[in-house]
């Protein structure tokens, strides 16, 4: 394609700083963009938890999407000593319809909660394919917990 | 400036492939592809950078920042580093006197901090976006058991404690590093 007119796909490396995008340039767009996408994050969930039987996800920021309707599907236990959170995603999905399931090495998370409270600690159970399990446990204790104000999850 | 980007900042978490020039049915021209890989950019190439570039959006963190508590003489905390979508700070402020743009941060006690950001920051191309913090996540350098939780008094602050796992007490000169998205 001619530069300097109408130039559709495929369009053609070069030009000016104002009017084109040269070599350089797409060469550094895309070392970049494959860098990030070497290293973001997967998902980013927040959960909350009431009670021992009352979990639920209240914030939701994935690669396949943002907003709770994205979110993955939760379980939970309920009992001593087992108070784990599972997370199970369906498939990612990109604008053009291609289809994956994420596949998770790890996550990290840190608990939400008011000053006033004992502290508590994130820890990951197992992430691997589309699940992530985790649970929250009292420092002082060692002891898992059955509620929290809020835990973000980042799963990579 | 003689355009406007289209979309909206990173940071806004309001990314679509289209702002990027993706489209479902995007297509090259005469469905003649590239001619020349070395030279030429086509279609199917800006419909996967634009796809994963949106994607990319949704969960990049805002900011990761390090940061010392300083309570054996008590003052605000010292910021070393911030990695952030408003930019890059390798050489460390102190959290009451921010470089413009860069969040604040004050001391409420022995490792308890609150850092403020702003509702609305700017893109090299001038355009503003709102900023809320979403999640936190946090990391403790030392040698020393801690835990480290967080607290979201307002839209715009994070407060963020240390404790000594064991006891519950606070902790006290800590060195502390904050993913915020």
């Amino acid at each position: 394609m001619a530069l300097g007119a109408f130039a559709p796909f495929p369009f053609r490396l070069g030009g000016s700083s104002l009017e084109g995008l040269t070599a350089a340039q797409h060469a550094r767009i895309c070392a970049d963009l494959v860098a990030a996408k070497q290293a973001a994050p997967l998902a980013v969930v927040t959960v909350t938890r009431a009670s021992s039987t009352s979990v639920s996800i209240v914030k939701y920021f994935g690669q396949n999407g943002i907003g709770l309707a994205n979110a993955p599907a939760l379980a939970f236990n309920t009992g001593t000593p087992d108070l784990s959170v599972t997370l199970t995603f369906a498939p990612f999905a990109d604008p053009y319809g291609i289809t994956v399931y994420p596949d998770f090495t790890t996550a990290h998370g840190a608990v939400s909660q008011p000053t006033s409270s004992a502290p508590e600690l994130f820890q990951l159970m197992s992430a691997g394919n589309n699940v992530v399990k985790f649970t929250v446990f009292a420092s002082t204790t060692s002891s898992e917990v059955s509620s929290y104000t809020a835990v973000t999850v980042g799963i990579w | 400036m003689s355009i406007v980007p289209s979309g909206s900042p990173i940071w806004t978490r309001t990314a679509v492939h289209t702002q990027y020039g993706g489209d479902v049915n995007k297509r090259n021209l005469l469905s003649v592809g590239v001619v020349d890989a070395q030279t030429d950019v086509g279609a199917e190439e800006i419909a996967r950078l634009s796809a994963d570039l949106s994607a990319l959006a949704n969960t990049s963190p805002f900011a990761v920042i390090t940061y010392l508590n300083n309570d054996a003489s008590p003052a605000a905390p010292t910021i070393l580093k911030v990695y952030g979508q408003i930019g890059v700070i390798t050489s460390s402020y102190s959290g009451n006197a921010p470089p413009t743009g860069f969040p604040s941060a004050v001391r409420n006690g022995n490792d308890d901090v609150t850092f403020t950001f702003a509702s609305s920051y700017t893109d090299p191309y001038g355009v503003s976006g709102s900023f809320a913090p979403m999640g936190v996540i946090l990391g403790i350098a030392g040698s020393s058991a801690r835990v480290a939780t967080y607290e979201q008094p307002t839209s715009t602050t994070v407060r963020v404690h240390v404790f000594h796992s064991s006891t519950g007490a606070a902790g006290n000169d800590d060195t502390v590093t904050m993913t915020v998205w």
